[in-house]
């Protein structure tokens, strides 16, 4: 019996810090493997190029906390970043180019909200078929060709430093973060997320918009997943349609491993900055001792299916208790 | 030793056993005679569900022993259980909706043909000589999915029974049945008991056990209390050993001042319920009685906003109020604590804290729509007190408590809420005696206040303990209405089934 209980607290200790350590240790290997890995510039390399990716997975976590799924994270953000480079080039106006990145995202949240939810299919399918569209339009539209040629002011997303020292995606991603704890954590809305997720049906009786606080969720993310455009292609200094491939796969593993469940209702803000850095960590580490972007994949792939596999592990021990 | 066992079909001797933090079982014996029904008494945690697994194979034992039939088992799984002649009927039951009834029978065991497909004549046919030998007329090719949950309660007890099991365990088996299809499965278990078949029933009706049972044992937080032959005891003596005490008054009923007309419906149609005309005033307790699928839960959803009212309306303090969903209905302050709180009433993952404050969460915000975390904290501290819901900590998901406590969670979530119509859908359904005990007080408490309150509620006994009046449906329609004074067991029934009549 007292055996049973050190398990017991073995899960709730892992539920708790389980990924931060997950996240140290992997900083201590990454450590030993690379003499460059500890380097100013590598650190914040690593924290400049995650920016991106962490800004879509609050979105891409919001949703999985309302029992859903958003696959047409990557598409969004590549899809609204080159329109927004495209308003860039034919206005020289960067708020204006920032706008309506934002807002096309927040148009394409909308779209699959209300979809999902008035017609009831599963976000999934819609999402997927949304990702599809994006994608298409966005090559399309470009011909498959990069947008270049505008003003250099607008990189100040991508690459421009505040004081000289701090990368201004970092600085938006911290805004990003600040904002998003409190409207998960602070607001009712965050609290109606939880409950929708977790059991839509007593939120109803409840007296909760169900439907409502999904497409606000949706609209999030793509609002997210618009402004993560915006910075991609300002770094790139270019408007890529291939930009984001894969990005909501990313996002959602970096929400996952930072235990936020699939099923719903469940999930911590921290748990998705600490696992969306596990991420960055472990790619960049891959990067510096030159492993090939195809072996990166199948570690990424091997760690979610460990990430979910943990998370199960502890729910049912959670659950025996 | 074989020959001095062979008394009994199955003995359990001396279980134990135990969970992180808790002892499920101490010491429980159980011996099940061939041609007997065996009552298993208890409050819900008293252990009767761990038992069952453990006979079932889901749980191991820690100590003791179980032997069948003159042997000495370890039970591994139910499948190798079920092979062995033991069957169990669980209380929550798990039929495939797009199935057919003779699909759903032969789940797991599908007769096939020399080729190995499936032999959908033959069984079709065994599927329709069970159904008549059981007393039943439903289709061997009628899909599961349209059935009501009555029917398919029936259907599972048939497949349960089909195996030509030695042993069959029923958990509750009339929790979802109406009364004259328990008729029906009494008849069946008599049948079966002749067969020489050993029966373990559990059930919280008294009636019932009366009824049909030969032998009873009675369980009390994990330990083994009583067992004797049923003619040998009699409801209150079961009661008494249950709970460990006596229960002299069961039901705490006050008679309060009544106040005007609260909620009034005129003329309310809607799915499954016609035309009905009901007023209900402040402090007055409405007990609503009637068959399963009389329609009671259907017509207070549809006030409540959750369904959706085809004709008719209700006023609500004299004003129009005909809500389109739940929360217009929750903000004029008519709340509804749905029959099943799992699926409706709780979000089992979340904290309590959380749970109790969803439907209020304006008023523990600030001016700027910022929570309040400190007002919360208040908030809920007062709840828990009030209805002394015990917990570790308001942290906890509300998976880690007991039914009755959930239920008292969500009760504090619509106290919260101050009330003018409180609906209570089944609000004791599983839940033991004494936490029945403190939601009756708090629902005298709350008419005492002016709350007007609706009882949907199955039990008899609770129906006219707490009831100032009796309102009784079937088929939909309100056939009639007694006071707390006329009321009585026959009136009722009689009102329950005249919708069968009529139409």
């Amino acid at each position: 019996m007292n055996k049973e209980k050190q398990k017991i607290s073995f899960a709730d200790l892992y539920s708790k810090y389980g990924i931060l350590i997950i996240l140290l240790a992997a900083v201590v290997v990454a450590a030993f493997l690379s003499d460059s890995f500890l380097s100013t510039r590598n650190i914040s390399n690593i924290i400049r190029q995650n920016a991106v990716v962490m800004i879509i997975a609050f979105g891409s976590q919001i949703i999985l906390i309302t029992g859903e799924v958003d696959l047409s994270a990557g598409s969004v953000c590549a899809f609204s970043g080159v329109i927004s480079t495209m308003v860039m080039l034919s206005t020289g106006s960067i708020v204006l180019a920032l706008t309506v990145g934002i807002l096309v995202g927040v148009i394409f949240g909308f779209a699959n909200g209300w979809v999902v939810t008035t017609a009831c299919i599963p976000s999934f399918i819609m999402t997927l078929a949304t990702q599809f569209i994006g994608r298409g339009m966005i090559l399309a539209i470009t011909s498959a060709q990069p947008i270049a040629g505008f003003d250099k002011r607008f990189t100040i997303f991508g690459q421009g430093m505040i004081f000289g020292k701090i990368p201004v995606p970092t600085v938006i991603m911290i805004v990003v973060l600040i904002f998003y704890w409190v409207l998960i954590n602070r607001r009712r809305f965050g609290r109606y997320v939880y409950a929708v997720g977790g059991n839509s049906d007593a939120a109803k009786a409840s007296g909760i918009n169900v439907k409502w606080v999904k497409i606000k969720a949706f609209v999030f993310a793509g609002a997210v997943a618009g402004l993560a455009g915006v910075i991609l292609m300002s770094r790139l200094n270019s408007g890529q349609p291939n930009g984001a491939e894969d990005y909501e796969f990313d996002a959602i593993t970096a929400a996952i491993i930072g235990g936020t469940s699939m099923s719903g209702g469940t999930g911590k803000v921290y748990g998705t900055v600490v696992g969306a850095l596990f991420v960055g960590v472990l790619l960049n580490i891959m990067t510096l001792t030159d492993v090939s972007a195809y072996y990166q994949k199948v570690v990424k792939g091997a760690i979610i299916a460990i990430a979910v596999i943990i998370d199960a592990q502890v729910r049912r021990a959670q659950k025996l208790s | 030793m074989a020959s001095g066992a062979s008394e009994y079909l199955l003995e359990l001797n001396h279980i134990s056993k135990s969970f992180p933090g808790v002892k499920a079982l101490d010491d429980v014996n159980l011996k099940l005679r061939p041609g007997s029904v065996h009552a298993l008494c208890g409050e819900n945690g008293a252990g009767k569900s761990t038992l069952i697994k453990i006979i079932n194979g889901i749980y191991k034992l820690d100590e003791g022993e179980i032997i069948y039939r003159g042997e000495k088992i370890i039970p591994q799984s139910p499948k190798s259980m079920l092979e062995m002649g033991i069957a169990t009927i669980h209380q929550e039951l798990s039929p495939v909706l797009d199935m057919t009834v003779a699909e759903n029978i032969f789940l797991g065991r599908e007769q096939v043909d020399k080729l190995g497909n499936v032999d959908y004549k033959k069984m079709w046919s065994d599927a329709d000589q069970l159904l008549k030998d059981f007393g039943l007329k439903y289709s061997p090719k009628a899909l599961l999915g349209g059935m009501t949950v009555s029917d398919i309660a029936l259907i599972e007890i048939v497949k349960a029974i089909s195996r030509n099991a030695s042993v069959v365990i029923m958990d509750e088996p009339t929790s979802s049945i109406t009364e004259s299809e328990v008729h029906i499965l009494f008849e069946n278990v008599k049948k079966l008991q002749s067969k020489g078949v050993g029966i373990i029933y559990i059930s919280h009706k008294m009636d019932e056990i009366f009824q049909i049972c030969d032998e009873v044992t009675i369980l009390r937080d994990g330990q083994w209390v009583h067992n004797c032959m049923a003619s040998d005891i009699d409801k209150d003596g079961i009661i008494t050993k249950m709970v460990g005490r006596e229960i002299t008054d069961q039901f705490p009923k006050e008679e309060v001042p009544m106040g005007d007309v609260v909620m009034e419906l005129k003329n309310c149609s809607g799915r499954k319920f016609q035309n009905i005309n009901f007023k209900i005033r402040a402090g007055e307790i409405v007990g609503f009685a009637g068959l399963v699928g009389a329609g009671r839960s259907e017509l207070f959803r549809a006030v409540f906003g959750l369904d959706s009212l085809r004709e008719g309306e209700v006023y609500l303090e004299g004003k129009k109020s005909n809500f389109k969903n739940a929360q217009d209905a929750i903000d004029a302050g008519v709340l509804m604590a749905s029959e099943d709180r799992k699926m409706e009433g709780v979000v089992l993952c979340r904290p309590i804290r959380e749970n109790i404050t969803l439907s209020s969460l304006k008023k523990v915000c600030d001016r700027a729509g910022f929570l309040d975390l400190k007002a919360e904290k208040e908030a809920i501290k007062d709840m828990i007190q009030k209805l002394s819901i015990k917990l570790a900590s308001p942290e906890s998901p509300v998976a880690s408590l007991s039914g009755g406590n959930q239920q008292k969670i969500v009760l504090a979530k619509w106290l919260l809420r101050s009330p003018k119509v409180l609906i209570l859908d089944e609000p004791t359904r599983g839940i033991d005696v004494g936490a029945k005990y403190e939601i009756y007080k708090l629902m005298c408490e709350l008419a005492r206040q002016g709350v007007a309150i609706v009882m949907i509620s199955s039990e008899m006994p609770e129906i006219f303990g707490m009831s100032d009046r009796v309102a009784v449906m079937s088929q939909g329609k309100l056939t009639g209405e007694l006071t707390r004074e006329e009321a009585t067991q026959e009136m009722v029934m009689e009102y329950a089934v005249r919708g069968f009549e009529e139409s």
